[in-house]
């Protein structure tokens, strides 16, 4: 199957596509930087303003009072643009400084000093806790009589985890150029998820109107959720120094400045109770959500509404209690990152689902596959019914294309061999599923709109609120667009997402991209076709020589008339119009092919009979029915489902993981291109091994010490499953999306969760071996970690030395 | 040393660029992205860490062997004026609309770039690949030629199926086009002038021979010496480390030398990784083969072995194993102008101390090459396998006796002390009584770990003991 390439990659290739900061510079264009604060949570004084503003090279240095409105967020309105006299993390912007030179900008910033008088902080959840530190009060989601099923299982267990966040790491730091414009406008070109918010932020701060601010945003070196909020003070920051000096504004963060300023995955520190019978059937679930949102609020609150609402991972669970509490720390405000807080809420399920097989010394598959959503056994914990559920099919899929219990068998004699002789290594294996919900929780996002302007030689561009950072948006909507126009793909063309163009858009998030934007252009396309195929209709009643290519110039016929914006119709012409039809290039009648005209010539046609050949659409999702405050609803408008079996191999010696195999099962409906899913599938999955395995933040007192790839280990192409398989089972059904296709930018990076999950697999052979208890391994499960839970009492005689 | 040349020579993309004053002290992807308009090189870490930034530089084109041939470099750590006497090529070079290069045309059909930031270092790494390997390459190989670039968007699959549709025969080497006859004369004959360039801040001076550089070092003996420089890139980018004066030694012939004698190997200053590994492959393969999870390809290019004991590092990768091979430190003195030899256990003084003073400069490394009745061990633990700086380093030793019993035992390790060590008194126990319990007991007395973001203190001594117990149980079990 070959699926069209991603709308960049022939320039990709050749290192001619332009990001950010790749923009020719003006000659009056100034470098911006910022100066962090170096402390969790302090007094602040600026001690020498006014020495770096008289440095060589230097053109201004601005301070909180300099904005119209040094204030924004996402959902709360919560956060300082600048540190006013109190910084809340280390990390936080205290000041902007505009420098002619990048050298200069170097300069100031090292020069520019700051007094702290330190403050008590808030540095985990536990303290978080303990001091009631929250941000919203605590929400809950119930269902059935929790405390009676717990308290008569036959068996139960109780734990914690602990679940560390992770960097996003897109390889373009957070960037933005600033244009001024005429009349104090500003032109923003962003690398952002969401150039919507680029513009209220923006616009907001320097006192602005919305229509004055126009945001463009060409595409991103990767997003990953890093990019949806958080850009958009680092536009401000740009802006405002545009607006006061009324030059073209540079803000390029540092590697470093950019890890240590942004907020990462938050944190989470989770609590259970689980009753279960001897069969491994899960009867009840009590789990407890504790979020570390930094310290704003930034996206936190909904990013814990997405935990809870994956508690359930994919398993039937009859009564379940979940309880999510947001918390205030001195970390930076953390923020999306593919999957939201989806992988956290599973993450502590299938450790939950592992330690039952573990106590029942079943195989942890096995009890996946007794609870897993099937049959009536399909209402999820707030009560929407899994629709066209594909779970117990890619259950068996991967289990036989994976031969599970074939390589049990071998790890069972492996493992057996090693502990018994000392041996170098241990195996793991498991197989964990993801029932990932599309919508964003917020029903409002969940709206989009599209412009699709067709020119006179049959040429298309199109603009729509989604971002390109990547993930291949453009390119989907483009093959969405060009199907309905029947025309070659290379006659469209996705345009860079402005806020000229589309106004109020969703963030390019939530894995939504393509769903919203990709809907909203085929309608509008739809309305053209349809007032074209009206004209051909008329055209081919027509002697050719009456065409008003020939006609038009003199006016000599009267003009075609169309009904505008495909309005009310009675039935009869809806059949008629329906029988045009779009193919290749050619417009012709059904049935009839010499009725045809070429659709380069029939778009000429158009413009001269005074048809519009342009349209926008808007979209949004039906059916969304989720009530947050009774946690009871549709959610979702469908499920994105999968699922992976990983088998590990550890270091008895060093605790390093290598991944042996895996094989990965999805169900992404109709793939509009099967090749950009496919990336997004290993992309995704990889990116989900580092944030559980070797990707470690490091902090001391609160300030991030790992702040560049040499201490902050993403994985590498060495890293990946030494054997791997990547399916997609054919699901034509879901009939509410774009085309029957899925959403699959987020779902695959919960697949991840296999690997961690083996490892636990791999550590209680050991367990098993010696007579001791489950291992209890948190996230990241580092090489360190590892080794601690393989040699729990070595480890410990290391700490006394 | 009457005449010095005042610029900095190369080629880039087949034109000739000499560069003075404070443009040889940019680095080398502000020269081409900000000077020169070759955007496609990216910079995402400053680091040397990403690759994003790579770029093709030619080995030195003035030396008879080994024939001129391009090596890929991070330009982001490097100097414009370390690119003297070199051809550079970008990305920009290598192909253009409707005529892509091979490997351009695989990662396109390969669907192996997303979001396009990583992808030219990608290619470059690639083109770098069939550059220097013959025919199709083994996925292990394409792994490991490709562990100096970070994607964080594909997972790597596509770019491994990219890579695995290529083979070398399917095109003509960059080398035949832009390493010509014309070229290597032009540059050989620059080389042949010592180099002065300076700015307002900094003074970089480049001498020919031997005596030249005694007499440069009189004239400055506070001078950093360049063998390569890749840690002071770092240092430049990260801390604003911009030492006024550099002495780099890359016009120097004969500091390019590997001598094989019989039983040892001398290393000459200027000798990269990358060579030192080609030339161990047969010599001493458990040597080479280490130097695989030793940095990226990139650095491996340019990294040598005498700086990375320069440098004096704890973590540093060679110390461990340069202790277990008993290697020599010959030192000029520039006052005496002559060599001496210092073993390399006596070399390390304290955190970042070495036994070199005011005036004084590395000129080679020698070690031994292990014989048959001897055993070297090597394992480098990081958090993750490659491309990763060492939370401990081992180095270990042994030599049977004719009668195949334990004759004599060198322990090292990196990243448990202020320095490299050798634990000597572990080694002297176990010797005398080959009692393993007490010899890891006190190996943990010689060691003073720390605990950092690369592991904690008892990761590290547990780490230690599980690999000295593993290493040492075998020494006297067979």
């Amino acid at each position: 199957m070959t699926s069209p390439k991603h709308d960049s990659s022939m320039t990709h290739v050749l290192g001619a596509s332009e990001f950010i900061d790749d923009r020719p510079l003006f000659i009056n264009e100034l470098f911006v930087g910022l100066v962090l604060s170096s402390c969790a949570h302090a007094k602040i004084k600026v001690v020498n303003k006014k020495q770096v503003e008289a440095l060589e090279g230097v053109e201004g240095v601005f301070t909180a009072k300099d904005f119209h409105a040094n204030v924004w967020g996402t959902i709360f309105q919560d956060q300082p643009l600048l540190v006013e006299d109190e910084t809340q993390y280390a990390g936080e912007v205290i000041a902007i400084i505009a420098a002619r030179t990048e050298a200069a900008l170097k300069a100031a910033k090292q020069l520019f000093k700051v007094n702290y008088k330190k403050l008590p902080a808030v540095l985990s959840i536990p303290q978080a806790i303990k001091e009631e530190s929250f941000i919203a009060s605590a929400r809950s989601i119930v269902r059935g009589d929790v405390e009676k099923s717990l308290s008569t299982a036959p068996r139960k267990l109780e734990g914690e985890i602990h679940i560390a966040g992770a960097e996003h790491f897109y390889l373009e730091v957070q960037a933005c150029i600033v244009y001024p414009q005429e009349q104090g406008r500003m032109e923003v070109h962003s690398s952002s998820q969401h150039p919507t918010e680029v513009q209220h932020v923006v616009s907001h701060a320097l006192g602005l109107k919305s229509s004055d601010v126009v945001v463009i945003v060409k595409r991103m070196g990767g997003g990953f959720g890093g990019k949806e909020s958080q850009s958009s003070p680092m536009a401000a920051y740009a802006a405002l120094v545009a607006q006061k000096l009324n030059c073209p504004a540079r803000l390029i963060l540092e590697r470093e400045e950019d890890m240590i300023a942004t907020g990462k995955r938050n944190p989470f520190y989770i609590q259970y109770k689980v009753g279960f019978d001897e069969q491994g059937k899960i009867l009840a679930l009590d789990s407890k959500l504790y979020s570390d949102s930094g310290a704003y609020a930034d996206l936190s609150t909904s990013i814990m509404e997405r935990a809870m609402l994956h508690s359930d991972s994919a398993y039937f669970i009859p009564h379940m209690r979940v309880t999510g509490q947001v918390c205030r720390t001195n970390y930076h405000p953390h923020t999306a990152f593919r999957g939201f807080g989806g992988p956290k809420g599973v993450v502590a399920l299938e450790r939950i689902v592992e330690e039952i097989a573990f106590i029942l010394n079943k195989d942890a598959l096995e009890i996946r596959k007794l609870n897993c959503y099937q049959g009536t056994n399909n209402l999820t914990h707030y009560e929407q019914v899994v629709e066209n559920n594909m779970l117990p099919e890619l259950f068996s899929k991967c289990e036989e294309r994976f031969d599970y219990f074939e390589r049990r068998k071998a790890i069972d004699f492996y493992n057996q061999d090693s502990l018994g002789c000392d041996g170098e290594f241990l195996q793991g294996l498991s197989l964990t599923p993801v029932k990932f919900g599309i919508s964003f929780t917020t029903r409002f996002l969940n709206q989009g709109n599209a412009l699709v302007n067709v020119y006179r030689d049959g040429s298309v561009q199109v603009s729509t609120g989604a971002t390109e950072m990547g993930q291949g948006a453009y390119r989907r909507i483009s093959q969405v667009v060009a199907s309905e126009l029947g025309v070659q793909l290379e006659a469209v063309r996705v345009m860079p997402t402005s806020t000229e163009k589309n106004a109020n858009t969703s963030p390019t998030a939530a894995s939504s991209g393509t769903d919203i934007n990709g809907a909203a252009a085929a309608l509008a396309a739809q309305q053209i076709r349809r007032r074209l195929s009206e004209l051909a209709l008329q055209l081919f009643s027509k002697d050719q020589k009456l065409w008003a290519r020939v006609t038009a110039p003199l006016g000599t016929e009267p003009e075609i008339e169309v009904v505008p914006n495909g309005g009310t119709q009675d039935i009869s012409e809806v059949s008629l119009w329906q029988n045009v039809i779009f193919n290749e290039g050619r417009v012709f009648l059904k049935d009839v092919p010499d009725k045809c005209i070429s659709f380069e010539e029939l778009c000429n046609e158009a413009y001269l009979n005074r048809i519009s050949l342009c349209e926008y659409a808007h979209y949004k999702f039906p059916g969304l029915s989720f009530d947050k405050i009774n946690g009871k609803g549709d959610a979702f408008l469908y499920f994105t489902q999968g699922v992976a079996a990983s088998q590990i191999q550890l270091n008895r010696r060093s605790g390093e993981l290598k991944v042996l195999a895996c094989d990965i099962q999805m169900d992404l409906g109709r793939p509009i291109n099967h090749a950009l899913d496919k990336g997004q599938i290993s992309g995704a999955f990889v990116q989900g091994m580092g944030w559980l395995t070797t990707e470690k933040l490091f902090y001391q007192e609160g300030v991030l010490k790992s702040i560049g790839p040499s201490t902050y280990k993403i994985p590498s192409v060495h890293d990946i499953p030494r054997e791997w398989n990547i399916e997609m089972i054919n699901n034509p059904n879901n009939k509410v999306a774009i085309r029957a296709s899925k959403a699959v930018g987020e779902p695959p990076l919960l697949l991840a969760i296999s690997v961690w999950a083996a490892i636990e697999n791999a550590l209680s052979y050991q367990r098993k071996s010696l007579g001791e208890p489950f291992p209890k391994l948190n996230v990241p499960a580092d090489s360190e970690s590892i080794l601690a839970e393989l040699d729990p009492k070595a480890y410990k005689t290391m700490q006394e030395l | 040393m009457s005449q010095m040349r005042g610029q900095v020579a190369f080629f880039l993309n087949g034109k000739l660029h000499q560069v003075s004053g404070s443009t040889c002290f940019l680095t080398l992807s502000d020269y081409l992205r900000r000077e020169n308009a070759l955007t496609g090189t990216k910079v995402v870490c400053a680091e040397g860490d990403c690759g994003a930034c790579s770029v093709l530089k030619s080995s030195p084109v003035f030396l008879a062997t080994p024939k001129p041939h391009f090596e890929m470099v991070n330009s982001c750590i490097a100097l414009v004026a370390q690119m003297d006497g070199c051809v550079l090529l970008t990305v920009e070079a290598l192909g253009e609309l409707n005529n892509l290069h091979p490997v351009q045309k695989a990662m396109y059909e390969s669907h192996a770039s997303q979001c396009g930031f990583c992808t030219p270092g990608f290619v470059v790494a690639m083109v770098d690949m069939f550059e220097s390997h013959k025919g199709a390459c083994s996925e292990q190989e394409i792994k490991n030629h490709l562990t100096g670039n970070l994607c964080r968007c594909t997972g790597y699959q596509s770019i491994i199926e990219a890579a695995k549709s290529q083979s070398s025969d399917l095109y003509l080497h960059l080398r035949k086009k832009y390493l010509g006859k014309t070229v290597v004369e032009t540059l050989t004959k620059f080389c042949r002038k010592a180099l002065m360039v300076e700015s307002q801040e900094a003074v970089l001076l480049a001498p020919c021979s031997k005596s030249e550089l005694i007499s440069v070092i009189k004239k400055h003996p506070k001078a950093v010496m360049i063998a390569a420089g890749t840690d002071l890139g770092v240092q430049r980018n990260k801390h604003g480390r911009r030492p006024p004066v550099l002495i780099s030694l890359h016009l120097i012939k004969e500091l390019y030398e590997t001598k094989f004698l019989k039983d040892k190997v001398v290393v000459s200053a200027r000798v990269t990784f990358s060579e030192l590994r080609k030339s161990l492959l047969k010599k001493c393969p458990t040597v080479a083969n280490f130097l695989d999870v030793f940095a990226s390809p990139q650095i491996k290019n340019v990294a040598t072995l005498v700086g990375n004991v320069a440098n004096g590092s704890p973590i540093a990768d060679a110390p461990p194993f340069l202790f277990a091979l008993n290697a020599r430190i010959k030192v000029l003195s520039s006052k005496t102008e002559k060599l001496i030899e210092i073993p390399i256990v006596d070399f390390y003084l304290d955190y970042r101390k070495l036994k070199l003073k005011t005036g004084e400069l590395i000129w080679s490394v020698s070690f031994d090459l292990p014989s048959k009745n001897e055993t070297l061990y090597l394992q480098k633990i990081t958090q993750r396998k490659d491309l990763d700086i060492s939370c401990v380093n081992v180095g270990f030793w042994s030599k049977k006796s004719s009668k195949a019993k334990l004759s004599d035992l060198r322990l090292a390790l990196g990243g448990v002390a202020a320095t490299p060590v050798r634990l000597q008194k572990t080694e002297k126990a176990f010797l005398k009584n080959q009692n393993l319990e007490e010899a890891l007991k006190i190996a943990q007395s010689e060691i003073s770990p720390l605990s950092d973001l690369r592991g904690s203190s008892a990761y590290r001594r547990l780490v230690v003991h599980n690999y000295l117990k593993d290493f040492l149980s075998k020494q006297v079990s067979l």
